[in-house]
């Protein structure tokens, strides 16, 4: 393996939990340890030493949610937004985005479980943060995200909210029609492409197509 | 010996660190020199960058960084060697020294010093590296020898003979870490004494001392307490082979009383003294 290689599966291994279960191929044992559990030392001290620095930056915040919850978040945000500053000092500077891009999904949630039958909103966020709004709705373990630009429509089936991850073509002509803007938010799709992406939607249940005056569009399935 | 460099021994230094501010405004100690961490101020203003400034202005300083991450196969970050250039020029920094690891890959920053893979591929990237970095700022980089707790299969280089040779192809110094080599050789089973024997004397402008934890099955280098009595004897026997060298002692985690660390870092004229009468 050449030089970068080696250095991106440990990185890997490190931030992403990634290709653990190749160590013994790269790391020699030790005389009391086994490859892998060396590894672990650096995958241990990577999520200490860095949440610790987020602790000093962000003191009141720790306070207010807790050690506990705030070790969680800080890991999960460190997940998503690995450091790519030479200084620990702009460690957290996305760590209020992250939070907020969670907290807005889970508004947009519950003012669609509020709304009327068929309520719709659109959300766009840095990250996929559906997934791990899901995982805490079916109490399955917490899953490490990267940032990735993620549209969303957050609508209602039945008394259900439904996430329902949208390209950037059928997000756009989706928002604009639920912002009133009519055939002008059409104009920049064949008619085949709306029919298939009203089909899409209407197989996933999204009962607010029934609500708009004219269609087009789809979605794409997670 | 003398270093190669004609830079001088400072004495016994302490590594600085902001518990530690309101004593030393207070009470200017007598220390020899202090030591900053580069990353801590290069982009800081504010009280850090005044206390610094005051503290340059009485005592000898040298900067120590942790993130030129010279064994790194991105491309050299220019920015970060500038702001490096600029806080030297501002604060009289005697040398500058970082480490002989890579930080990451692909933009990203573990913000831990990862060991490299001892090969003639590496040796060659590093080699021309430090010598880019070197040529940036205009003056020789100071490495220090990594604690570690891998070895990687394909390494076909020892750490020590590694260091040596990378010397020889880039010109740069080293910084000797006793307490590291220490670490290191419990970790992965050679002789401390051996590696330190094998280091070419007359590159080494600055030692490192610090205390570690021993978790049984290996040895961390936590920089948590006071410097053990192996440390000692290999730091007693590298001052006979190195003897223009500053001493330096770092003390990071439940750091204690600037008195307790600095009679830390004083305890090292003893075995200094102990070295001249052996």
């Amino acid at each position: 393996m050449r030089l970068e290689g080696l250095r991106s599966w440990m990185q890997g291994c490190i931030v992403h939990d990634e290709g653990v279960e190749a160590a013994a191929r790269w790391i020699k044992p030790s005389a009391r340890m086994a490859p892998v559990e060396r590894l672990d030392i650096y995958r241990g001290m990577y999520e200490v030493r860095l949440v610790e620095a987020l602790r000093v930056d962000y003191r009141a915040l720790e306070r207010f949610l807790g050690e506990e919850i705030f070790g969680e978040l800080a890991a999960m945000y460190l997940r998503a937004y690995p450091s790519r500053s030479y200084t620990l000092n702009r460690l957290g500077d996305g760590l209020p985005g992250f939070v907020r891009v969670l907290a807005e999904l889970e508004l947009a949630e519950t003012m669609v479980f509020d709304g009327e039958p068929g309520a719709i909103r659109v959300v766009e966020l840095a990250y996929p943060a559906d997934v791990y709004v899901e995982a805490v709705r079916g109490g399955r373990a917490l899953p490490g995200m990267r940032p990735r630009r993620t549209r969303l429509a957050v609508y209602r089936r039945g008394y259900a909210v439904c996430f329902l991850e949208l390209r950037a073509r059928p997000f756009a002509m989706l928002a604009g029609l639920l912002r009133g803007e009519g055939l002008a938010a059409l104009e920049h799709a064949s008619e085949a492409e709306i029919y298939g992406w009203f089909r899409e939607w209407s197989e996933a249940g999204m009962e607010a197509l029934a609500s708009l005056d004219f269609g087009g569009a789809g979605v794409r399935r997670r | 010996m003398a270093n190669r460099f004609g830079l001088p021994d400072l004495g016994f230094g302490v590594g600085l660190r902001t518990v530690h501010f309101p004593h030393i405004l207070e009470c200017w100690p007598k220390v020899d020199w202090f030591e900053f961490l580069s990353e801590n101020f290069m982009d800081r203003g504010g009280r850090p960058a005044y206390v610094l400034d005051r503290i340059a202005e009485r005592y000898p300083v040298v900067m120590h960084g942790v993130s030129m991450s010279v064994g790194s196969t991105d491309p050299v970050n220019f920015e970060y060697l500038g702001k490096l250039k600029r806080l030297a020029a501002r604060t009289r920094t005697r040398w500058i020294s970082d480490h002989l690891c890579w930080t990451g890959v692909s933009g990203l920053n573990t913000h831990d010093l990862l060991p490299m893979p001892y090969t003639d591929e590496s040796l060659r990237d590093v080699a021309e590296r430090v010598r880019v970095i070197s040529d940036c700022l205009e003056r020789p980089v100071f490495l220090e020898n990594p604690s570690s707790y891998v070895e990687f299969t394909t390494s076909t280089w020892e750490e020590a003979d590694f260091l040596a040779e990378l010397t020889s192809l880039s010109g740069c110094g080293l910084l000797l870490d006793v307490n590291n080599i220490y670490v290191s050789s419990f970790n992965h089973g050679f002789d401390p004494m051996a590696y330190l024997n094998r280091i070419p004397a007359d590159r080494v402008a600055q030692i490192h001392l610090a205390g570690h934890t021993h978790k049984g099955t290996h040895i961390l280098d936590t920089h948590s307490d006071h410097v053990v009595d192996e440390v000692w004897r290999l730091y007693r026997r590298a001052y006979e082979r190195m003897a223009a060298v500053s001493t330096l002692l770092e003390w990071d985690e439940a750091v204690p009383s600037f008195d307790v660390v600095h009679a830390e870092a004083r305890k090292a004229g003893l075995y200094r003294r102990a070295s001249y009468a052996a």
